[in-house]
């Protein structure tokens, strides 16, 4: 009996390692894009010891200059330091990218599982909902949020996590329906195995991969929205060091001082490609429809 | 009195006074273009005559500001105005000698004032609106009650309000009758944003509806041709317009580029020949390319934090005292206006000749920087913690004064030196208009723009009960001292009453004032005999292409 137990954390570690992280080690585009992405992470977690000054700081003597010794990515037309912008501005993109997903996931899994699990005049109800918000493209859909929300970073994540919500309970009712007729889940009910239970050990680990492949994927289309959303003047409030407000911002001195719509533009572009790779790399890993070709 | 004494008294009372000389001038010879260069005696004018005019041609010119609508009695964008002056005619216009602003006569021929509540004016024979239509007495009665009737909801309704009616003497002759004497009718007639005196065609009115805005139907140079939404708006010469030999173009491109960089660079490449505005960031590029020239001066405007009076924290006088002179004016000039703008003490701006203090800066009256003050006030105030007041702001480009939220940013240091720690709502442009208008905020930014007389730079604006009182400031003594100004035709009783009215306002601080800026048009070097008018506007009667 002791051994039993000894042997089925371990037996379970090598499961989860062979299902889960052999797959993705062998997507080498994937590995680039995590590696991409672990240093957003870093310098977004250590912003306020990386930057070397405050990013809501203007010094007006200092505006529109290039990059320097004291200002290493340059200023923008208030004088603030792009470079301490930049770092916070990471650690902005990457929590409503990731909280908005999250939250998308969160609201969405529960609306796919309950339609899914419970069929009927419920599932019918919730689908016509759901039909709706996808009705409209995440952006306008966004838009709309915001204008009745108001503005600020909190509105944004909202925003944009109901526009994610539609994706993930479609996807996630289309799984569970394919799941719940299956022989195993049939006999947990038969053997008397309570509903949440069942849900929890036995329906959403064979629906979780698709999930996070589309998580993974929505991260980046989440920032790029976010991004559009502050650059269009309808997302965060200025003075906030976002990519988006800076992009926009700089577009006025884009003849004179092309650094301030650069240097946030850059990174963005860099950071969604890495979210990209990686969200590729997760779905040939975990998608059962490229599982066999990996 | 004799007639002419009313009009002199009228004349002095008006912030840039006309030139009777060139007046009586124009009134003798008709209306030949010789007598339009004398009557303006500028020497602009006369450059621009020395070379032959060259005849043909098609003007493009970029658009950067908006166009609403372009019906002149409901516009309230420069954008639409500028446009507007191509295509319709007043019973004055506004001309230009390039050190005053003056009224001179347009479809009048003659401007008489038989007491100093009544206005008569003689029309020009033989105008004809562009779908061939007589512009006669009967038009001119009608589109002036057009403005003034309030079931038709004009925004410049206002500047009637003191009109009693309008008499058709004869088929040209036309009399307005006031309630008591009006100072400011000759501005209230061509002010830039109203144009409340411009003449529309009544057919063309009738046909169209409210979709006259969309095509326009006036007396002016150029017909109205096409209007390609977001795209571009053209117009085309008017063969029978009744300044002899007028226009030169055959017609004009207006090109509606919202985005300002794009239309700059357009410029700087010389795709196009002219740019409406420009912002304040791109002066010094467009003014260092040789094949460009840059007209632009400090107009009669004056941007401005509003604070409301209504509500707390600004309910108190003492901390509106404070975010008055703790505003680092020299700073926004740079940082705001790139250097193209020149500080506000009071809202009475430079080109009112008559009644802007050369000398303000050293007389200690208005607002200015002084942090010591702000401090004393700060510490006076009612809330002495910090106060997080709603600041709202919508985006756009500060070409032509407060908008964007380019001054909030600016403000934010400085306003937290004392305490104050605005907490800005970024808001859609429509939303932002809204909520400025019921009154829904505790700071705002902006610009009253295009004035050319105190009384539309402090009555409509601070007056109680007044359209653009948005922050709701009352004050009796303000009220009574600027209504008294606006029947006061005796010049130096009118500005001291200004004087004493600005000061009130300064003091109660409902505003802090900020700068009075430079508005930009830009032409490419081929583009000749075009007179400049810092009013805003934008007016191709006489220019040509080379």
């Amino acid at each position: 009996m002791s051994e039993a137990m000894n042997i089925a954390p371990l037996a379970r570690g090598s499961q989860w390692k062979q299902r889960f992280l052999q797959p993705l080690l062998r997507q080498r585009s994937a590995m680039a894009g995590l590696a991409i992405l672990a240093i957003y992470v870093v310098a977004a977690v250590c912003a306020p010891w990386l930057a070397t000054h405050d990013p809501t700081a203007q010094d007006l003597m200092a505006a529109l200059q290039g990059p320097s010794a004291a200002h290493w990515l340059g200023t923008d037309s208030y004088g603030q330091d792009l470079y301490s912008r930049l770092l916070y501005g990471a650690q902005l993109a990457l929590i409503i990218g990731f909280a908005s997903v999250a939250l998308g996931l969160v609201v969405g899994v529960a609306i796919g599982l309950a339609a899914g699990l419970m069929g009927g005049r419920t599932e019918w109800v919730l689908m016509r909902i759901v039909d709706g918000l996808l009705a409209f493209p995440e952006l306008i859909l966004a838009m709309a949020f915001m204008a009745v929300l108001g503005l600020g970073t909190e509105n944004v994540v909202y925003a944009l996590a109901l526009s994610f919500v539609g994706p993930f309970a479609r996807m996630t009712r289309g799984d569970v329906l394919q799941v719940k007729n299956q022989p195993y889940i049939e006999a947990a009910r038969l053997m008397g195995v309570g509903t949440a239970a069942v849900i929890w050990r036995h329906v959403l680990p064979n629906v979780v991969s698709p999930i996070l492949v589309q998580a993974g994927m929505r991260i980046s289309i989440a920032i790029l929205l976010e991004s559009g959303l502050s650059f269009l003047g309808i997302g965060v409030v200025p003075p906030t060091p976002d990519w988006g407000l800076m992009i926009a911002e700089g577009r006025a001195f884009i003849t004179m001082a092309p650094w301030i719509s650069g240097v946030p533009g850059v990174a963005l572009a860099i950071l969604l490609v890495a979210l990209n790779l990686l969200g590729d790399g997760l779905r040939d890993a975990f998608d059962p429809t490229t599982q066999k070709d990996a | 009195m004799s007639e002419q004494s009313h009009k002199d008294k009228l004349a002095e009372a008006l912030a840039a006074r006309m030139n009777r000389r060139g007046f009586m001038k124009l009134m003798g010879s008709g209306a030949g273009l010789a007598a339009g260069s004398t009557l303006m005696g500028s020497a602009l004018v006369q450059n621009a005559m020395a070379a032959a005019p060259k005849r043909g041609g098609t003007i493009k010119l970029a658009w950067v500001d908006a166009v609403d609508t372009l019906d002149p009695h409901f516009t309230s964008s420069l954008g639409s105005v500028k446009i507007l002056n191509n295509v319709f005619n007043g019973l004055l216009k506004v001309a230009y000698d390039g050190k005053k602003v003056s009224f001179v006569p347009d479809l009048a021929e003659k401007w008489e004032m038989p007491d100093d509540k009544t206005h008569v004016f003689k029309l020009r024979k033989g105008v004809k609106f562009h779908n061939g239509d007589p512009c006669d007495a009967e038009a001119v009665k009608w589109s002036l009650e057009r403005v003034k009737n309030p079931a038709n909801g004009s925004p410049h309704a206002w500047k009637f309000d003191q009109l009693a009616g309008v008499d058709v003497i004869d088929d040209h002759t036309v009399r307005m009758r006031f309630n008591k004497p009006y100072a400011f009718l000759p501005v209230a007639l061509t002010g830039s944003t109203g144009r409340a005196g411009t003449i529309v065609s009544k057919r063309a009115v009738e046909q169209y509806g409210k979709a006259f805005g969309r095509n326009p139907v006036g007396t002016g140079p150029f017909k109205f041709a096409g209007w390609r939404e977001n795209e571009s708006i053209t117009l085309e010469r008017n063969p029978d317009y009744f300044e002899p030999g007028l226009p030169y173009l055959d017609g004009v491109q207006i090109l509606l580029i919202k985005e300002p960089t794009a239309a700059v660079a357009a410029m700087m490449a010389g795709q196009v020949d002219g740019m409406s505005l420009s912002p304040f960031q791109f002066i010094p590029q467009l003014k260092a390319n040789p094949n460009l020239k840059v007209y632009g001066e400090v107009e009669g405007n004056y941007s401005y934090v509003g604070m409301n009076n209504r509500r707390a924290p600004f309910d108190d006088p003492m901390l509106r005292k404070a975010v008055a002179f703790a505003i680092d004016r020299s700073a926004i000039i740079k940082q705001g206006y790139f250097g193209e703008a020149i500080p506000a003490y009071t809202p009475i701006s430079p080109p009112m000749t008559d009644f802007y203090d050369k000398n303000i800066a050293r007389s200690g009256r208005g607002q200015y920087f002084d942090l010591k003050k702000a401090m004393e006030y700060r510490k006076k105030s009612k809330v002495q913690g910090e106060v997080n007041p709603v600041y709202i702001v919508a985006q756009g480009f500060t070409g032509s004064g407060g908008s964007g939220t380019r001054n909030s940013q600016l403000l934010l240091p400085m306003l937290e030196k004392i305490g104050i720690k605005p907490k800005i709502e970024l808001l859609d442009r429509a939303v932002w208009t809204k909520r400025r208008n019921s009154g829904d905020f505790d700071m705002y930014d902006e610009a009253w723009i295009a004035d050319l007389d105190p009384d539309e730079t402090l009555y409509p604006e601070w007056h109680s009960g007044q359209s653009w009182d948005f922050v709701g400031y009352n004050s009796p003594e303000f009220d009574k001292l600027v209504s008294d100004a606006e029947d006061t035709l005796n010049q130096a009783v009118r500005k001291k009453l200004y004087y004493k009215a600005e000061d009130i306002l300064m003091a109660d601080a409902p505003l802090a004032v900020l700068a009075h800026m430079k508005v930009f048009k830009i032409l490419h070097k081929r583009v000749q005999g075009f007179q400049y008018i810092p009013v805003d506007l934008l007016n191709l009667h006489s220019v040509w292409l080379s």
